[in-house]
């Protein structure tokens, strides 16, 4: 299969569903704040666009802040876990109540003690985003060849050239494979700490706009937000999807093929 | 047989090792090596040899016994390539240089002759993957050779390569020794290789490893493949294989 039909099979199979939900609601007449027709979401979309995407970019600001934030500490984490057994032991079940925990239950807490919503948010949504790179980062750091490794005693290298040289470009794939998950991951706590902070006014991202289309049963805006979310997400997989295909695409299995597979 | 104690590169004196599960790895082994002597050390699957060729390279500890190098210049050959995938052979070959903070440009120059000499300097920037297994393997001799190294120890560097290009590394190898004259301990399975390739071939026996004989190959360098079709080659390699046989048969009772 050539690229062009690549792309275009799931760009027709989109169409038809989108020209399908057009017919059926004007065929059953369902009233807009039901259920609006693509065409509608499309006006919308064209209407609030200006207001919509400085929504968006509110919300994108703090999900890359946070994306940017688990990164350092994801990765700061697995080293200092790999230094030595007993700490992992002793920090590691902590970094699974932070994954486990949903974080609408800590939510209300962060916002009593912060008062700067952005950080509010941005600490939400690091919540959500840094475990899969804590976890994917450790497993790396441990998984480099242990032949290698005596290589690396038999020249007497330091302990920093070790992680330099062979620890840390061991790590990379299983890195960049949890900040590809964690990409969807940061979006998707800065969309709930959006909801459940409740941010309102000039500075509101776009899932709080949701929110406030939905509750005004402005079904073709709270759809249009969905719609820009939805495609942010994506996009910001797609992104992460590139920058690891270029980092590891002179060496590692996974990137032998070409990106747009994925 | 006298050898003044100057020549001897490395002496090891009722060396053994006994893992924490109280597994005895390796008997007492008492043997020396001289400088520019090649040895080849073969013996069953799990007897030590490994474990002997660790202690020697003090990447672990022996639990008794002394281990004394001359000028301990080692390299090591493990039996994967063992290389770093995302380096490039260049780079993988000057990693004993980088780690033990040599400057930069002697680095290069090094590299670029070693890989010459294992036949490679087309390859300087390519990646292992794109490389055969059999270059992979020629680059990590390289690597192992990058540091002049006065002892190279080799952990059945050959046992994954097909028939071809094993006979074809035998001799690459031997001519890098005659030029090079490094001392080598070659662990190996092929008994045929081991005495292709040897001034001296240990015998070991089954777990727990010890040195059952002592063998010297009395063929001359440099050593071509017509050897392989030599009787006396033959005898000695059938002699050596009952030895083993012999031995095997004795632990199993």
């Amino acid at each position: 299969m050539n690229s062009a039909k690549r792309l275009l099979l799931p760009i027709f199979f989109g169409l038809a569903l989108l020209g399908m939900w057009e017919v059926l609601v004007a065929v059953y007449e369902v009233p807009p704040y039901i259920l609006p027709s693509p065409a509608d979401i499309g006006k919308s979309l064209w209407v609030d666009g200006a207001s919509l995407l400085a929504a968006l970019a509110v919300t994108l600001q703090v999900t890359l802040a946070a994306l940017v934030l688990a990164c350092v500490t994801g990765v700061g984490i697995a080293v200092l876990l790999v230094q030595s057994k007993a700490l992992e032991r002793m920090l590691f079940p902590y970094a699974v109540f932070l994954q486990v925990t949903p974080i609408v239950t800590i939510a209300p807490f962060i916002i009593i003690w912060v008062d700067n919503i952005f950080v509010v948010l941005l600490i939400l949504a690091w919540m959500a985003a840094v475990f899969p790179i804590i976890s994917n980062t450790l497993l790396g750091l441990k998984s480099a060849d242990r032949n290698l490794h005596d290589l690396f005693t038999l020249y007497g290298a330091n302990r920093s050239q070790v992680l330099r040289r062979l620890l840390i470009p061991t790590a990379l794939p299983y890195f960049l494979g949890g900040l590809r998950i964690s990409g969807g991951l940061a979006l998707i706590g800065t969309v709930v700490a959006e909801m459940v902070a409740g941010t309102s006014g000039e500075s509101s991202g776009l899932a709080s706009r949701l929110l406030e289309a939905s509750y005004r049963l402005e079904l073709a805006r709270a759809l249009a937000c969905f719609v820009l979310l939805s495609i942010t997400g994506y996009g910001i997989y797609a992104f992460l999807n590139w920058i690891s295909y270029r980092l590891l695409r002179s060496w590692h299995e996974s990137a032998l093929d070409d990106p747009s597979t994925a | 047989m006298t050898q003044s104690p100057q020549h001897q590169l490395l002496t090891l004196r009722d060396v053994a090792k006994t893992f924490g599960t109280g597994t005895e790895a390796l008997a007492p082994t008492t043997f020396s090596l001289k400088e520019s002597e090649f040895v080849s050390l073969v013996g069953p699957s799990g007897c030590g040899k490994s474990t002997l060729l660790r202690i020697i390279a003090g990447l672990v500890p022996q639990t008794a016994g002394d281990v004394a190098v001359n000028d301990p210049k080692i390299g090591f050959v493990f039996q994967e390539p063992t290389l770093m995938p995302w380096a490039t052979v260049i780079e993988n070959v000057q990693l004993p240089f980088h780690l033990t903070s040599k400057p930069e440009g002697q680095a290069a120059d090094h590299a670029k002759t070693v890989l010459e000499l294992v036949g490679l300097a087309d390859f300087a920037n390519a990646y292992p993957r794109e490389l055969s297994g059999g270059m992979r393997m020629r680059v990590s001799i390289a690597r192992a050779l990058i540091g002049e190294p006065t002892l190279l120890l080799l952990d059945e560097p050959f046992a994954a390569l097909d028939e071809f290009n094993r006979a074809q590394l035998n001799e690459d190898l031997l001519r890098l020794w005659e030029e090079q004259k490094w001392s080598a301990i070659f662990v190996t399975h092929s008994i045929r290789e081991a005495v292709f390739l040897a001034n001296r071939v240990l015998v070991m026996s089954p777990r727990p490893g010890r040195i059952i004989s002592d063998i010297e190959v009395p063929f001359d360098y440099p050593r071509k493949d017509a050897l392989r079709n030599d009787h006396a080659y033959s005898d000695l390699c059938a002699s050596i294989s009952q030895q083993l046989a012999s031995s095997m048969h004795e632990s199993a009772l």
